[in-house]
């Protein structure tokens, strides 16, 4: 009986994202080392890639076979800080690890399918900066009709601001942010105690020791369940359990987020998002061997207090320069231009090399998620997630003809019907017509 | 001895261009690729210039003996100047260039809103535009005239001879400029109610303001202001221009149905929605100022309703055969026009056709073809070095020169044989 039951639910939940054997043939992989394999197969079952290789990997008889004759191959792109899709970015409050962004994604939103539209396979959806300690994260594929579909990673990470939240200057915002450990600890403190009592009731022994220690032998029992769920993902947080962003605008606020991941013990769980400023504090930053993401503004503008002149600073050179990987973001953007591409071309015209940036738009961010054992780059074990450029990925007039999630089909550009729509600036009759 | 008193009233009589003392000294400029700006590329190519003047440019010239050299490098191109026909950039950030006087204001001047120290042409300057219209703004039905100068070099050599123009506004622009349009609480009705509050209302602002400056032509008198009927009357002679300001292709047939009214011919500007009347625009040979490509673009002439959006409408104007050029508006750096025109070759537009799109189409819409727009002889040595394909995402302006000094040159290009 126990057994039908749990068939019947495994039957009514959603169906897993799943594709069949899918080999793609012909085209010309390319990796953003610059590395080419021309006449490439790649084969994909379940979603992960088999064999990557040259014209001699077999095909299974029973793939679907997708001919990619005249096309660049390449990783489908990874944005690893996005609020795409989120009704708001930020909440009101200024503490939250007890949302999560499970709550708020909507499938259908234009994000997601200018996304695809734009060649990218995996995307971090991650509450906004404008928080002292924001909920929880989720990474998601920008495809599917429900949020259990999308899901890859449910629980990717939270959000924390060093930066000060509107409202608050620099001395409340780390007020705020100490004082929610603070009651976080209080919190697990009085709950440990609590389960040191109950045990002590239930065995019907007496309670002989001080608050504290008892709370010290209620720690042995406590799991993240005991505590009230308002804290329980800071909990986790706090053991480092949770990958945190720590947004830090300026130099300074980068000086003091090191500070208090330093003084947290959780630096090997940080990832700093950075502002244009932030590049300031880059020999700190190196020192700590962690990842950056950066900000979808590549060009830190800065008018001098004293002179009145403005200089600009190329903040991704000074990454590259400094030799500390980095994962560009978008703002989103303007429609029919893939705005990360262009960042990425833009990295070029700076001087920087094609491998840096191309790797910045996908190796690099699935560093920064952590999940770079699954995607990021086209080789044998990882997602097959795909992308059919007509062309060299950086190239004026190269577009994204088709996408391929974990062996499927997800976009055709000939298919796209906003996109055919404002390429022939007429109106489509409506799709089924 | 005669001649030389013949060289010296000739030199008298005709006034010396208002240019700054530069070195006479002569450079070639060698580049893997010259993008002659009429469409032509020579690979590779040279350009010598002489006093702030291009002297020779293509293929092989000949060098003059003694000249310095600089060497481009490998991939390099070498175009004109860019051109914005219609920027909403460089006057004065606090005040700007919305002059409220009036609906109806032709006469005033937009020199005098220009601030030539402002960072926004500093920065059209490195990113390659080096020649811009500024556009009247839209907040009046009849706007003031546009001038046409360079963003760099000394303030005493930037403006630029353009042929006058007059701008008119019968989209929206002008109906949302000054939010309510309600008269202010204990004030008589006062310009901060007067705006037209309709369309309708623009295009009889319009029609009245031609209408008396018909009036004033035939009878030599006018109730109006003579100074603003003056001004019309020159338009309605055909010796300043007109230009319209429009977005959405319903407010393109207005424009034209007035303009017929008083036998004007205009040049559109904007024009988000031209691929929706290309019959029209091709019929009546409206040359159009296209752009900024993101309908989202250009707010700082404000309107309510971008349009539809095609990407492909240069390609489509290009077809047609219609005279076109692209704008970048109020946008610069990353949307500025070096992007516009990219945009426009990633969505089919050939890389000439964006080129001259950018620079010898906005110099003839100007009327300062003369001057600047192409790489040819005693045009005015404003060009522009890139370090690969011209207009490309990936390719960087190494360096830019106006009236043949260099207003850019982060690399130190030109140092060299100093």
């Amino acid at each position: 009986m126990t057994i039908l039951c749990v068939a019947v639910v495994a039957a009514a939940a959603p169906a897993a994202y799943a594709a069949d054997r899918l080999a793609i043939k012909g085209g010309t992989l390319l990796r953003a080392s610059g590395e080419k394999v021309e006449n490439a197969v790649l084969v994909i079952d379940g979603g992960i890639i088999r064999k990557v290789g040259g014209a001699d990997v077999e095909i299974p008889f029973d793939a679907t076979v997708i001919d990619a004759t005249g096309k660049t191959l390449f990783a489908g792109v990874v944005l690893a800080n996005s609020s795409m899709s989120l009704d708001r970015p930020n909440e009101n409050l200024p503490v939250v690890p007890f949302v999560s962004v499970y709550d708020s994604l909507a499938p259908d939103s234009p994000g997601f399918e200018d996304a695809l539209r734009t060649g990218m396979t995996t995307v971090h959806v991650i509450q906004g900066s404008n928080c002292v300690i924001a909920g929880m994260s989720r990474i998601v594929r920008p495809y599917g009709a429900m949020v259990e579909y999308m899901t890859v990673i449910p629980e990717a990470g939270i959000k924390i601001s060093i930066t000060p939240k509107s409202g608050y200057n620099s001395m409340t915002q780390m007020a705020e942010l100490r004082n929610a450990f603070f009651e976080l600890d209080q919190h697990v403190q009085q709950t440990a105690e609590r389960l040191y009592e109950e045990e002590q009731t239930r065995l019907e022994k007496k309670l002989l020791i001080p608050p504290d220690e008892a709370a010290k032998e209620g720690m042995k029992k406590l799991t993240v369940e005991d505590l009230d769920s308002k804290w329980r993902t800071l909990y986790r947080v706090k053991n480092g359990e949770l990958p945190v962003f720590l947004h830090c605008e300026s130099a300074s606020d980068v000086l003091r987020g090191i500070d208090w991941v330093n003084g947290m013990n959780l630096m090997s769980r940080t990832v700093f998002v950075l502002g244009t400023e932030g590049f300031k504090a880059i020999d700190a930053l190196k020192a700590t061997g962690r990842p950056v993401v950066l900000s979808g503004n590549l060009v830190h503008r800065e008018i001098d207090y004293f002179t009145n002149k403005e200089t600009l600073a190329f903040v991704p050179k000074k990454f590259a320069e400094a030799g500390i990987p980095f994962a560009l973001q978008t703002f989103g953007g303007t429609m029919g231009e893939g705005v990360i591409w262009y960042q990425a071309a833009r990295l070029v015209r700076e001087g920087i090399s094609r491998e840096i940036a191309l790797k910045s738009i996908t190796q690099w961010p699935a560093d920064v998620i952590g999940l770079s054992h699954l995607v990021g780059s086209l080789d044998e074990g990882k997602f097959g997630n795909v992308l059919l450029l007509t062309g060299d990925p950086l190239d004026q007039k190269t577009v994204v003809e088709t996408v391929v999630i974990e062996g499927k089909v997800v976009y055709e550009r000939s298919k796209d019907r906003r996109l055919q729509e404002l390429l022939k600036g007429e109106k489509l009759p409506p799709a089924g017509n | 001895m005669k001649s030389l008193s013949l060289v010296m009233l000739a030199t008298l009589a005709e006034p010396a261009p208002l240019l700054p003392p530069y070195g006479s000294d002569t450079v070639v400029i060698k580049a893997a690729h010259v993008h002659l700006g009429d469409g032509n590329v020579e690979s590779p190519g040279v350009v010598v210039i002489r006093d702030g003047k291009i002297i020779a440019a293509g293929k092989d010239p000949g060098m003059p003996l003694g000249s310095r050299v600089i060497e481009c490098g490998e991939a390099s191109s070498i175009t004109p100047g860019l051109i914005d026909a219609a920027c909403q950039l460089g006057t004065s950030t606090l005040i700007g260039w919305s002059e409220q006087l009036s609906e109806v204001v032709p006469q005033v001047d937009l020199s005098q809103a220009v601030d030539h120290y402002s960072r926004d042409l500093e920065e059209l300057a490195r990113e390659g535009v080096t020649t811009i219209c500024l556009t009247p703004e839209a907040a009046s039905v009849v706007g003031g005239k546009g001038i046409s100068f360079k963003t760099a070099g000394p303030p005493a050599g930037r403006m630029l001879p353009a042929a006058p123009f007059v701008k008119a506004n019968l989209g929206p622009e002008t109906v949302f400029r000054a939010g309510s349009n309600t008269t202010p609480f204990g004030q008589s009705v006062s310009f901060y109610a007067r705006r037209p509050t309709t369309r309708m209302g623009s295009a009889w602002v319009f029609r009245k303001a031609f209408y008396d400056a018909l009036e004033y032509r035939s009878k030599g008198t006018t109730s109006q202001d003579p100074a603003v009927m003056a001004v019309l009357a020159e338009v309605l002679d055909g010796k300043v221009g007109l230009r319209m300001q429009a977005r959405e292709a319903h407010d393109f047939f207005t424009c034209d149905r007035l303009a017929s009214e008083f036998g004007l011919t205009f040049t559109l500007e904007y024009a988000t929605e031209a691929f929706q009347c290309l019959d029209l625009l091709a019929e009546r040979k409206i040359p159009v100022i296209y752009g900024p490509v993101d309908p989202s673009a250009g707010l700082s002439t404000g309107f309510n309703d971008p349009g539809d959006l095609c990407l492909t409408t240069p390609v489509k104007l290009k077809e047609r055969g219609i005279a076109f050029c692209l704008t970048a508006a109020d946008q610069k750096g990353e949307n500025g026009l070096c992007h516009q025109a990219g945009l426009a070759i990633r969505h089919g537009l050939e890389e000439t056709e964006a080129l001259r799109a950018v620079t010898s189409v906005p110099a003839q819409f100007l009327g300062v073809e003369k001057r600047v727009g192409a790489l040819k002889p005693d045009l005015d040595a404003d060009l522009v070095v890139w370090d690969g394909p011209p207009l490309f995402d990936t390719s960087r302006v190494k360096a830019v020169l106006i009236l043949g000094q260099t207003v850019h040159d982060p690399d130190g290009l030109f140092d060299a044989g100093k």
